[in-house]
């Protein structure tokens, strides 16, 4: 059994309606988590249309009330069994993303019928789910996929799977709730 | 310089209409390829992204055999392609014809485009000729659709402008001329 979990140690996630990309930019402008992710980017990782969107949570630091970030839950395709998760909090926020990160994947694999759970990204490996690394799998690269300010950057898509999550989960959820136990 | 044919001897594109997506359903929902929704949504949603749709005509008789497409123009200088084309119909390589006429209007279209994506499963590969072996696969996502009542793994591939001029530019010129024969290996040869 997987329990669809909405926090854990410092972080919480609360269920909002979707934004479009435009919006979820604005969103971590105005709340500085954004990280530096420009709308450019941002556009290619986030669903084009909101009726592709089956979840969206606000990112909070339980203890202050504070707005981390966003993470969505996108593209969930019932019949080929995956859905795509996107997870944008500061990274410097370390112990916020990786934890925001946990309870999405993990939110996914419980309300779904899904094998795996894709993360694009335009970064060399996957940091906000370092804490699983172990089972995350880099499934395909596009090569020079995404304009970024000038720059053509690759897009890599990861995939998570059901059954390495559900070995790995409670641990890995115990450990995120101690505060400070993360990296 | 590229010029965006739309024609060759025996085929021809002709750019979609509201009027012919009942008959893109069929060709579909005859390939069985996807899991469609049902008319009236797919209607609904077909368009989306789309930045150019035609009709594959037989020139001889103005059957239509199918369709193809190019969409999610990308500001990274890339564009997917799609097509799709009824098996009965598109023999003797006008499903070919099709594509390279289609790959052409991409790049001549769109001096932007640096790269063609085409993306197919193995169930759709055999149709379109040994030629597309030879076309760079970029990236594979394992059991990624699911149809014909199993999963497939989807087969990304790129065509580089640079490799376009190289040689789908000229055997498009000679289809456009009629000194090319139809071949399903069209894609394969050099120019």
């Amino acid at each position: 059994m997987i329990f669809p979990h909405l926090d854990v140690g410092r972080t919480a996630l609360r269920c909002v309606d979707p934004l479009d990309s435009k919006g979820a930019h604005g969103f971590l402008t105005e709340h500085g988590s954004g990280g530096g992710l420009s709308h450019e980017v941002l556009s290619v990782l986030w669903a084009v249309d909101l009726g592709e969107v089956a979840a969206q949570f606000q990112v909070e630091a339980r203890d202050t009330g504070r707005v981390a970030g966003l993470s969505v839950l996108q593209r969930l395709d019932l019949n080929g069994g995956h859905v795509q998760a996107g997870v944008f909090v500061d990274p410097a926020d370390e112990e916020v993303r990786s934890a925001a990160s946990a309870l999405t994947v993990n939110y996914a694999f419980a309300n779904w019928s899904v094998r795996k759970v894709y993360v694009w990204t335009v970064e060399e490996d996957l940091a906000e789910l370092r804490e699983a690394s172990e089972i995350v799998r880099r499934e395909a690269t596009l090569r020079e996929f995404v304009h970024d300010g000038g720059l053509l950057r690759d897009l890599t898509i990861f995939a998570v799977y059901r059954e390495d999550w559900a070995r790995v989960v409670p641990n890995l959820l115990r450990r995120l709730s101690r505060a400070g136990a993360v990296r | 310089m590229l010029h965006p044919h739309l024609e060759t001897v025996r085929t021809r594109l002709r750019p979609a209409a509201e009027e012919d997506v009942p008959r893109l359903y069929d060709v579909l929902l005859r390939l069985g390829l996807h899991s469609l929704p049902n008319p009236e949504a797919f209607a609904r949603q077909h368009g989306q992204g789309v930045d150019a749709q035609f009709a594959i005509e037989l020139k001889r008789n103005g059957e239509i055999i199918g369709f193809s497409s190019l969409q999610h123009l990308s500001p990274a200088g890339h564009i997917q392609i799609g097509i799709f084309t009824d098996p009965e119909l598109s023999r003797l390589g006008a499903g070919a014809e099709a594509m390279m006429l289609t790959v052409n209007y991409g790049f001549a279209k769109w001096e932007q485009v640096r790269k063609v994506y085409f993306s197919t499963t193995e169930a759709s590969l055999p149709s379109l000729g040994r030629g597309m072996s030879l076309i760079p696969r970029e990236a594979v996502l394992p059991e990624h659709l699911f149809f014909q009542g199993k999963l497939w793994d989807v087969h990304f591939y790129a065509i580089t402008r640079d490799a376009w001029l190289e040689s789908g530019a000229h055997i498009v010129n000679r289809l456009v001329r009629g000194v090319e024969q139809h071949d399903p290996e069209v894609l394969r040869r050099g120019g």
